[in-house]
């Protein structure tokens, strides 16, 4: 398949630079022990109210469900955006007879493949630290993770669209990658916010993309909260990637290229 | 040196600086939209980090023994290193990287400018630091509530001679994650890594290390934690200003005369597209 070639040979061109495979796996171990290590400073400051080994877990499962689904500066939008509109090279792309997304959407999955491996052993690592309460929560598990996808390619092709329009779009894509940040469980647990806030902050599109799966391991019945919750992730997967979409065809009925 | 020979290379570097400022300046204005998203990002980024505070300072009363308004004065002066090396020097670093990989350095090394000077200086975003520092920082000040706030007068001074010296030692820890670009043709990713430390590094108050090895690895071989929290616990009056101020000093001296060193050193392993 010709998808799978494509992000083959992207994931092996990364090898070219074996420093910058070490950076980019030190990259994602430091920023988690700085969030740590935040946590732990703040917990010490709560006189341990709250679970060191709980808030591990909850950091290792979000910045590795974070970085599988590519929720905050996502290697999809980068790539679309900086990379191909920006650059013009997307013409490249647009000339050839395949899906245009989905040739982008492989060559970023094989661009981020060590990313993506370095994800698992996180995840890996925070069910160890904290294993799933019943084989509902695994089952939910996956029903948020899929939602979370969703909602991550949705936002992604859009931000990278948006390159089509304006010659520097990493305004806005920062805009919305620091919303993402604080709102979709990335930087704080959601359950720590204020209750009142938490209930409007979870009918948002960003708690789907972390917070969701994270909670739904420790997730042991399916109360009406939980339905909510994922009915809400439902709407937002299926009508931003409707959006998405539609907004990138638009884009590419007034692109013009140079020399084409 | 003689005076005057020393006279002249000021004027020069203050004529390269001149120079290089007007030119980020029509870079930066060239495209009116990258104005306001700028604008918009650093002002929401400042937003979600008080939104941030808010959700923690609503769990306890007190991190790492600051309170509220004393985590927000250490925010302040956080967020002002990062305008400072993000305006001053990180494009400048970047662009170098790319320079090597592609060979276009040569341009500089032929050029008869000060090339370490020209390269980490010729980025400088007087435009940038100010459309987009002024108003989250003002958001910042707005948001302390300064009446509960006593900062004695040599404290302040120490701490902002702390942070310049700390902005210093920032420049040179990003600019040796750059180095490697001349031994491996690419360090873009290590670069990164350089900045994931600094800003990881800000997360945390300096009280907050307490006696953790991470504190004298990043006041030492990383050493992110001077400009932010040495200067900002200076300020608050959390530790004494002459200790620290020397420390600062000691890392700085050693910091400038490894960067020389290995920018020399790089030099030597510098081949050129041409040659």
């Amino acid at each position: 398949m010709i998808y799978l070639d494509i992000l083959k040979f992207s994931f092996l061109r990364f090898f070219a630079y074996p420093y910058e495979i070490m950076g980019e796996i030190s990259k994602k171990f430091i920023v988690m022990l700085f969030v740590i290590f935040f946590w732990s400073v703040v917990i010490k400051s709560t006189n341990n109210s709250m679970d060191l080994t709980g808030i591990v877990s909850y950091f290792l499962l979000a910045t590795g469900i974070k970085e599988l689904v590519g929720a905050d500066y996502g290697e999809l939008g980068s790539l679309l955006g900086k990379h191909l509109i920006q650059s013009g090279q997307i013409s490249n792309y647009l000339m050839k007879p395949y899906n245009t997304i989905l040739a982008i959407y492989a060559v970023s999955l094989g661009r981020s493949g060590m990313g993506t491996i370095m994800a698992l052993v996180i995840v890996f690592l925070g069910i160890i630290i904290h294993p799933p309460s019943s084989f509902l929560s695994v089952v939910l598990f996956l029903a948020f993770f899929i939602n979370a996808w969703l909602v991550a390619f949705a936002i992604n092709l859009f931000t990278g669209t948006i390159y089509f329009y304006t010659p520097d779009a990493s305004g806005f894509r920062n805009v919305i990658n620091h919303i993402i940040q604080v709102f979709s469980g990335v930087m704080v647990p959601l359950y720590l916010f204020p209750e009142q806030w938490l209930k409007t902050i979870k009918l948002t599109p960003f708690p789907t993309m972390v917070f969701g799966p994270v909670n739904a391991l420790s997730t042991s019945s399916l109360s009406s909260g939980v339905i909510l919750d994922l009915g809400v992730g439902i709407f937002w997967s299926i009508s931003l990637n409707l959006f998405a979409f539609y907004f990138f065809r638009q884009a590419v009925k007034k692109y013009e290229a140079i020399g084409v | 040196m003689k005076l005057s020979a020393f006279k002249e290379l000021l004027i020069d570097r203050k004529n390269l600086l001149g120079a290089s400022i007007v030119f980020t300046f029509q870079k930066e204005t060239a495209y009116w939209t990258n104005n306001w998203t700028s604008l918009l990002s650093t002002t929401f980024y400042t937003i979600t980090m008080l939104v941030f505070l808010n959700v923690i300072y609503f769990n306890t009363t007190l991190v790492a023994g600051y309170t509220r308004n004393e985590m927000l004065i250490f925010f302040l002066v956080v967020q002002a290193t990062f305008f400072t090396n993000w305006g001053i020097w990180l494009a400048a670093l970047q662009e170098l990287v790319i320079a090597v990989n592609r060979g276009d350095l040569d341009l500089v090394l032929i050029t008869p400018v000060p090339a370490l000077f020209y390269v980490t200086t010729r980025r400088i975003k007087v435009f940038s630091i100010l459309r987009d520092g002024i108003p989250p920082i003002l958001a910042i000040i707005l948001s302390i509530n300064w009446g509960m706030v006593h900062v004695p007068v040599f404290n302040l001074i120490a701490g902002l001679i702390v942070f310049i010296l700390g902005m210093i030692c920032i420049h040179i820890f990003q600019f040796l994650a750059c180095i490697p670009v001349f031994w491996a043709g690419e360090s873009q990713k290590i670069l990164g890594v350089s900045q994931v430390v600094e800003a990881g590094a800000k997360l945390t108050p300096l009280e907050g290390f307490s006696n953790n090895p991470l504190k004298f690895i990043l006041s030492t071989v990383a050493p992110v934690l001077i400009s932010g929290g040495f200067a900002a616990s200076i300020i608050l009056g959390k530790s004494a200003p002459l200790p620290l101020l020397l420390w600062s000093l000691a890392v700085t001296i050693v910091a400038l005369y490894i960067r020389n060193w290995a920018w020399q050193k790089a030099l030597k392993n510098y081949t050129s597209a041409s040659s």
